[in-house]
């Protein structure tokens, strides 16, 4: 079972390298749309230690939502997942390891370069520290949750507005979480609860949401 | 080959409001096969699709060797071949590629093993190792039909086997159906075009 | 206990038994809702910290409070309906999303009135009040999904779904956001949770949520019925009853 989880997150990415370059969109939007939050703020050093730690997770949220439909609606489409429907291994093993994967393409570039990131805002190391160990922890949530998002509206609405709907207000714990122990380190206290919050988040959606993708996978077939 | 039979009971599908079929009942036993026809929009790819397990019936069960096939899920699986109305490729990969990421413990199987099923099919080399967005519907309809193949399971459910096929296809295809069944495996399929001869049909 | 409730699920049964309720549901309605005005615009003392602008919880509150119970309504009717499968469960669950919107943007609105002469602004970001919005696009969002899905089986499970992630969202929404503002606001906005509440307030109040509860109620079974009967309409005691209505 392990060595199917892995081949199907290997598939996955070999997927990724067909489309070449696709990897790269949702870290090059996080960057572009910083850019703006800080263009349109005025670019002081203030104003960015205000709004630093805010508009990266917003970023974030906002990449990750428009990078979730391209991991399984091509999929659906081609008969793929119907397919999967039929193999004889364990389904939510399999939504998870989709979810990896995701995570591993979309996010996990997003969260490297997050130094990057947080030096274009001003951040000093401790900060730019803490912003990768929360990104660390809040981007796998956004693609497990987003992942039941967009396979509720898989079959009959395809629509990232929708989409972003369903999942913006689901996502406002983690923006708090985000962005709320980014600015406890700039206060100089470590943010010791937040980072244990999310980490508790983390894993109850790795508990629940594979099994849960898998039952709304199968509810899409009519 | 077991001697397992595919049960279906009472079996109906409700659809806006109105019955699409209702109340099927067959028996497949090893080396039978069942032609379902009708009309567009009869049902026929709704049936297949819940004797695969795909859909829930409204009503209804199928038993796979006495047991609801809800309850020996994985079991079910592993002697069940899907051939549905979509290919079921990944377009950016391969027909190898394909072949071993979609075909279970694909991964362990030998490239040569995949590569003999694609040129059973008529997929010569060449073919093989380009991605499948540059085949013909033809050909990616016989990378499907190689990869059925190459799982050897017992239960063939096909939902119009023979479309975008060539004449050479088309015998290409009915050969394996013919196999299929000599050792012992059964049919399910569906098709406007009456080109093999079942051993059971269902009107819908 | 089961067995009348088993006999609810029926959809005639259910039908007959709603339209039975319904005249008694709007008698209450309005007895409470009369009294509770009275009481609360007329009868009641003026706050000694807030002057007549307090006037607002006697509607504030219960739409606040009826916002939240009926997602948490709705969640208790999206479990059952993906555990037990039963027709009517969905029409209860698909028809109580609007009402349940329209209370919670109700509930924002009086915030906002209750907000003019306290702060001088139509909206602030209060904890209470921004966990309302979310709340209220959380409704949205379930009311979007039905609206986008066109196969009823689908739009019932994925809204009861979405529902349920939603519910075991509003928790943790409503504390983290509540935690994170009053860091930055200070703990001076509360007059939105008034700690103590005098007796001749308390009471309109109360006679102001059994009113508005039972309105919510006898809406909600007018909406089910209405859809009830578009998805029956095949059914013979529907035909029966709408021959009878042409007549």
């Amino acid at each position: 079972m392990n060595t199917v989880f892995l081949r199907t997150i290997g598939f996955e990415l070999l997927i990724a390298t067909r489309h070449r370059g696709q990897w790269l969109y949702a870290l090059l939007f996080c960057l572009l749309v910083i850019a703006l939050f800080v263009i349109g703020a005025g670019a002081s050093p203030e104003i960015l230690k205000q709004i630093g730690p805010g508009s990266i997770w917003v970023t974030v949220i906002l990449a990750s939502l428009l990078s979730l439909e391209r991991g399984f609606r091509a999929d659906f489409e081609e008969g793929i997942l119907e397919q999967w429907l039929l193999m004889p291994y364990s389904l939510a093993m399999l939504m998870l390891s989709k979810c990896i994967a995701h995570w591993l393409i979309n996010l996990l570039p997003i969260v490297l370069l997050a130094p990057v990131m947080g030096y274009a805002l001003n951040f000093e190391p401790p900060h730019i520290l803490v912003t990768v160990l929360v990104l660390l922890l809040g981007t796998p949530i956004l693609s497990l949750v987003g992942a039941i998002g967009v396979l509720l509206t898989l079959a009959f609405a395809e629509s990232g507005l929708l989409l972003s709907l369903l999942l913006l207000p689901l996502y406002v714990p983690i923006l708090v979480l985000g962005a709320s122990a980014i600015e406890f380190s700039m206060m100089g206290i470590w943010p010791a609860s937040q980072l244990a919050l999310l980490g508790a988040i983390l894993i109850l959606c790795l508990l629940i949401v594979p099994r849960a993708a898998a039952y709304t996978l199968k509810m899409s077939f009519v | 080959m077991p001697l397992a039979k595919l049960v279906v009971e009472n079996l109906s599908c409700v659809k806006d409001r109105s019955y699409l079929f209702k109340q099927l009942n067959f028996t497949l036993s090893a080396t039978q096969s069942l032609y379902v026809y009708g009309l567009n929009g009869a049902g026929k790819t709704t049936l297949l699709k819940m004797i695969a397990g795909i859909l829930e019936p409204d009503q209804g069960k199928v038993f796979w060797d006495q047991v609801p096939i809800e309850k020996c899920h994985l079991d079910y699986c592993r002697q069940l071949g899907y051939l549905g109305h979509k290919d079921g490729l990944k377009n950016c990969l391969t027909a190898l590629e394909n072949l071993a990421a979609l075909v279970p413990h694909g991964s362990n199987q030998p490239a040569q093993h995949f590569a003999q099923a694609l040129t059973q099919m008529g997929l010569r080399d060449r073919l093989q190792n380009l991605p499948c967005q540059y085949l013909s519907a033809g050909q990616k309809r016989r990378v499907a039909w190689a990869r059925l193949l190459v799982r050897r399971t017992t239960i063939w459910l096909l939902d119009e086997p023979f479309t975008s096929l060539d004449t050479q296809g088309l015998k290409q295809v009915m050969a394996c159906m013919e196999h299929q069944l000599k050792i012992g495996g059964m049919i399910i399929y569906t098709s406007h075009q009456p080109l093999f001869s079942p051993s059971q049909t269902l009107s819908l | 206990m089961l067995k009348p409730l088993k006999a609810l699920a029926a959809p005639q049964a259910f039908y007959h038994f709603t339209g039975a309720l319904i005249p008694w549901l709007w008698g209450i309605t309005v007895l409470a809702l009369g009294y509770g005005l009275w009481g609360g615009l007329y009868a009641a003392p003026a706050d000694y910290q807030q002057g007549e602008g307090f006037r607002i919880i006697y509607v504030h509150v219960p739409a606040a409070f009826l916002s939240l119970a009926i997602y948490s309504w709705m969640a208790a009717l999206a479990a059952s309906y993906l555990i037990w499968r039963i027709k009517i469960v969905e029409v209860l669950m698909m028809s109580i999303a609007p009402i349940g919107a329209m209370f919670t943007f109700l509930a924002l609105v009086t915030g906002a009135i209750w907000g003019k002469p306290m702060w001088g602004t139509w909206w602030v970001w209060d904890a209470r009040l921004t966990s309302e919005l979310i709340l209220l696009f959380l409704y949205l969002g379930v009311i979007a999904l039905k609206n986008a899905i066109t196969h009823p089986k689908v739009a019932a499970k994925a809204c009861a779904i979405l529902t349920l992630v939603g519910f075991i969202d509003i928790p943790i929404i409503h504390y983290s956001v509540q935690w994170w503002f009053t860091l930055h606001q200070g703990a001076t906005l509360s007059f939105f949770a008034p700690p103590k509440i005098a007796m001749s307030m308390l009471i309109p109040l109360l006679s102001m949520l059994i009113g508005f509860v039972s309105y919510a109620l006898a809406i909600w079974f007018i909406y089910a019925r209405a859809k009830l009967l578009d998805r029956e309409y095949e059914k013979i005691w529907v035909k029966n009853m709408l021959q009878v209505a042409i007549k």
